[in-house]
């Protein structure tokens, strides 16, 4: 029908819109010949669409052209087969994080052998949990396997008094609280008890000496803030950017190094808790993506584990005892069992 | 007169007998794989890992991050392949997963990614058409495709690259996207368009002498 009507207006002058619609198809070789014609004959008399043309030939050109300027992918095959391996100790990645997004009840008394006081005895995990806001803190990810954890103090959380929350990117708060050399702590909030939510939150703790001084001045610190989409009213913490912040490419580099440092983190996460169920340490955590909410100031981290994603949410505490500042992460995803990677299903 | 040579390379053809024989070798080292010989997957990782690796590029812009997610990809296929379904092609799911990824990757990143710095920008070619140095203002629109892909929605990013990246047909388009034909043809045509009009915002119009010399003429012969 549609060759037909246009066939019966061969001769007639057609509109640039009419040209426009079917500028890929001309370049294709693809429009029927009566159309073909009625495009050329519109394109030699009429000079923009005519420039469309070309625009459009370059443009289709250079995107034919661009497999040539792809960087040469080098040799996949050995980090392949090592990331094989290290998913081969565990079947499914997932599993090693059922506890935390699908099962709560287990989640719970995983946390509870953390949480416990080495002095207080507790014949049934789950009944130290409504004990708010204990931290157990974790040796740095070297010593792991071998020492004990411990408590050592309330936490600095209060679910009734939120704490002061820095609305700003994960990654600065990595670079300035220097992650690679973390300690970690594990912390389960009440609230997140009470809600029965398939999370458990993990701390980690940084000298608040890694954190360089501020040389802002307060236009540069309330560009930042617009551009960063970050929520105003934490001078105390934003003086602690680094110079390095200040230009915008600057802060690009500064993520692109400091996502790195959360991969570390995010494994030495990954490894803390394997070796809470006395597996084998694996750092098998990628990050996947950095995402900031602008509405509560929080950050989220998406972490990839092969077969689907966790969400780090981070924000800043600090604390009032001791002067330093925390990073909490919480760690959240769906069941796997109720959103099946739908690239499994076939 | 139609010159077929002022057009650029067709698109959307069907799958030729080089295909289906790829096909038919695929499904017998799917089948070799799933008794059991290891052997065989390596032969399709070797085989495909270039293609896996190219759309993902297309759609995550970084090379480094494509190599891991290629990476990860085939893990994931690995682990997935005993599910793969008898008669499926397996190209096309392994490209599906790839795409998945890929686009997650870059969707989850999306408001941290940050504009590719254009500092090889050419001057605009109004400025100067001379002879070689357009070959080189050429040579560094090529260079920046990528760049200007990043410049487009995700969704046309991911037609873009598995049709330009990986050269394939609309059918199997449609077939990764989990679309009808059509559906990918426009999305294609859009896409194209999308990138066109940031292409040309980043490097500029042709000169008129520049048209008159091309026209009728593929613009490859350009670049040479």
């Amino acid at each position: 029908m549609r060759s037909k009507h246009f066939t019966n207006e061969t001769n007639t002058p057609c509109s640039c819109d009419w040209v426009q619609e079917r500028l890929c198809g001309y370049l294709d070789g693809e429009l029927p010949l009566s159309e073909r014609e009625r495009f050329q004959v519109h394109t030699e008399t009429c000079s923009a669409c005519a420039r469309e043309v070309q625009n459009a030939r370059r443009a289709d050109l250079a995107l034919h052209q661009a497999i040539s300027t792809v960087p040469a992918a080098g040799d996949l095959r050995s980090g392949f087969y090592a990331k094989l391996a290290q998913s081969e100790a565990k079947p499914r990645a997932s599993r090693r994080w059922g506890w935390v997004v699908a099962a709560p009840a287990f989640a719970a008394c995983a946390i509870a052998v953390v949480l416990m006081r080495p002095t207080t005895p507790v014949s049934n995990p789950a009944e130290s949990l409504p004990v708010k806001n204990s931290i157990a803190v974790l040796p740095p990810s070297s010593e792991k396997k071998d020492a004990a954890a411990s408590v050592i103090s309330d936490s600095v959380i209060n679910d009734d008094a939120p704490p002061p929350i820095v609305a700003e990117s994960a990654l600065l708060r990595a670079e300035r609280l220097n992650l690679a050399n973390v300690t970690l702590s594990i912390h389960l909030t009440k609230r997140e008890l009470r809600r029965a939510s398939k999370s458990a939150i993990v701390r980690v703790n940084a000298p608040i000496k890694a954190l360089s001084s501020a040389n802002f001045s307060r236009e540069e610190r309330r560009a930042n803030t617009s551009r960063f989409g970050m929520r105003r009213g934490f001078a105390s913490s934003e003086e602690r950017l680094s110079p390095e912040t200040k230009s915008f490419a600057d802060l690009s580099l500064l993520r692109s190094e400091s996502a790195a440092k959360l991969n570390e983190v995010a494994g030495v996460i990954a490894a803390e808790i394997a070796a809470e169920y006395n597996e084998p340490s694996q750092n098998v955590m990628r990050v996947a993506s950095l995402e900031q909410t602008e509405t509560d100031g929080e950050s989220y981290l998406e972490v990839d584990d092969d077969t689907r994603n966790f969400s780090f949410s981070t924000r800043l505490v600090s604390s009032q005892e001791n002067g330093e500042e925390e990073i909490e992460l919480s760690v959240s995803g769906d069941d796997p069992a109720e959103n099946p990677d739908s690239t499994d299903s076939e | 007169m139609i010159r077929q040579e002022a057009c650029v390379p067709s698109w959307g053809r069907p799958m030729n007998g080089e295909r289906a024989v790829t096909t038919d070798e695929d499904s017998g080292l799917v089948a070799r794989f799933l008794r059991g010989e290891n052997g065989a997957f390596d032969a399709l990782f070797q085989k495909y890992q270039d293609y896996v690796y190219h759309i993902i590029y297309g759609i995550v812009g970084s090379s480094e991050e494509a190599r891991d997610l290629t990476q990860d990809v085939f893990v994931q296929v690995y682990r997935s392949l005993p599910k793969f379904r008898h008669g499926a092609r397996f190209a096309t799911w392994l490209y599906r997963i790839a795409s998945n990824r890929a686009v997650d990757a870059a969707r989850g990143s999306r408001r941290w990614r940050f504009l590719p710095i254009l500092e090889d920008a050419p001057p605009r070619s109004e400025e100067t058409i001379v002879d070689p140095e357009q070959v080189a203002i050429r040579g560094s629109e090529r260079q920046g495709v990528q760049q200007v892909l990043m410049l487009c929605p995700l969704a046309h990013r991911e037609v873009l690259a598995l049709r330009y990246y990986q050269d394939l047909s609309l059918e199997e388009m449609a077939e990764i996207l989990g679309c009808s034909l059509s559906a990918a043809k426009v999305r294609l045509h859009r896409a194209r368009k999308v990138f066109k009009d940031h292409y040309i915002a980043r490097f500029g119009q042709e000169m008129p002498e520049l048209l008159e010399k091309e026209e009728g003429t593929h613009a490859v012969k350009t670049l040479h």
